[in-house]
């Protein structure tokens, strides 16, 4: 595949796997999906502060020994 | 995020507040993917005051004591900025009485029903709000007839035409 003329059929392709993919994330138990806002938080907050937005991302207990 | 349960449910526990549940976008994270936000949506029934008034001031005063701090419209417990929401209409007084109750962890917490949380986000109305109702369609089990009777108790169906066909 190539990447910088990407077929119309293989952006379809990574486009579904995409969607099964946030399918399967759904399916994860909630302790799960915290763990995983909490390292999302972590990643997205220096681009949230570079626009002036005061975040912080969760510190409790269990992630951060 | 338990530890910051623990204390919610020692709110209830002492009529702090009447009863609470999760909503907003970690009541969403629930039925989907993880979604990015940064405090906890609390919504609570509050105990009527003898003078017939709601407030949430016992709320923030309890958590000083017990030494959690505000932080500009949220109280840092446990780690989690949580944001106390009361049930100022019919459809989150009615979201909060058919909340369920769930695990997380060796602790119980309630969320608000998928059904609800459509509900909601269709009578809050922002664009972010139509995001998660395409969201919940896609990826949360949905009890339709449940859901239909939701949205025709509280008037919602028309904006679930236009935002839905």
């Amino acid at each position: 595949m190539d990447l910088m003329n990407p077929e119309p059929a293989s952006v379809a392709h990574l486009f579904k796997a995409k969607e099964a993919r946030r399918k399967q994330l759904a399916k994860l138990p909630f302790p799960d999906k915290v763990k995983a806002l909490v390292r999302l938080q972590a990643m997205a907050a220096p681009v949230l502060r570079r626009r002036g937005r005061n975040v912080q991302p969760w510190r409790i207990s269990g992630l951060h020994e | 995020m338990k530890d910051t349960l623990k204390i919610l449910n020692q709110l209830e526990a002492e009529g702090v507040l009447g009863r609470y549940a999760i909503g907003g976008a970690m009541g969403a994270t629930f039925f989907v993917e993880p979604l990015l936000t940064y405090d906890l949506d609390i919504f609570v029934l509050l105990p009527e005051m003898a003078s017939g008034l709601l407030t949430m001031a016992p709320i923030y005063s309890a958590l000083r004591k017990w030494g959690y701090t505000e932080e500009a419209e949220c109280v840092n417990i446990e780690g989690v900025p949580v944001q106390f929401l009361p049930a100022y209409n019919r459809l989150l007084e009615e979201a909060l009485r058919e909340a369920i109750e769930i695990p997380y962890e060796d602790v119980t917490t309630r969320v608000l029903r998928a059904e609800h949380l459509l509900a909601i986000c269709l009578q809050t109305g922002r664009s972010k709000d139509r995001d998660r109702v395409r969201m919940l369609r896609e990826e949360a089990e949905i009890n339709d007839d449940y859901l239909q009777a939701v949205l025709e108790r509280h008037q919602l169906r028309e904006k679930w035409n236009q935002w839905t066909l």
